[in-house]
């Protein structure tokens, strides 16, 4: 369990075995279908690793509602409001 | 007397101790953010320790003795503030 964690690829928690690109972006003639990073199948939800950052101040974190500057993605900045 | 100062200073180390914790929980091989929740969790004990021999009980049973009369009665309660 621990060691998914440390994996610096998409987690799968189902069958591992089985990380063959559904989309083989030479194979296709078509462009559109070109993915970034074929091994990602589709139709699946990923979290991607959180590299450790450090924190915002105490005080601008109780604010945002994160201490993780890298989570830290408003729709607008708070201070103007 | 109640001290808005420190209870928001508390509320932030609860705060910023907390998001350490989820973070760790997914990351639990991560030594700097566990130095930084143990300074965290230090000074948010510190502050609450301060705040229950300076003010009066932060949780209404478990965590300090109470003096006569029943100490987590006195205010401010929330509707009573300013």
């Amino acid at each position: 369990m621990r060691d998914m964690y440390n994996s610096k690829r998409p987690v799968f928690l189902e069958r591992p075995n089985r990380m063959q690109p559904t989309v083989r972006p030479d194979k296709d003639k078509n462009e559109s279908m070109k993915q970034p990073e074929p091994e990602i199948r589709l139709a699946t939800a990923y979290i991607p690793n959180q590299p450790y950052v450090g924190l915002v101040p105490l005080q601008e974190g109780f604010h945002r509602g994160s201490m993780f500057p890298n989570l830290y993605q408003p729709y607008r900045d708070w201070r103007r409001h | 007397m109640y001290d808005k100062k420190l209870m928001r200073e508390i509320q932030q180390l609860g705060f910023a101790a907390l998001d350490l914790n989820l973070y760790l929980d997914t990351h639990p091989d991560c030594k700097k953010a566990i130095s930084d929740y143990n300074v965290i969790q230090r000074q948010y004990e510190n502050k609450r320790r301060m705040y229950e021999l300076n003010v009066g009980p932060l949780v209404n049973f478990g965590m300090s003795p109470s003096k006569y009369p029943w100490e987590w009665l006195d205010g401010p309660w929330p509707w009573e503030n300013e």
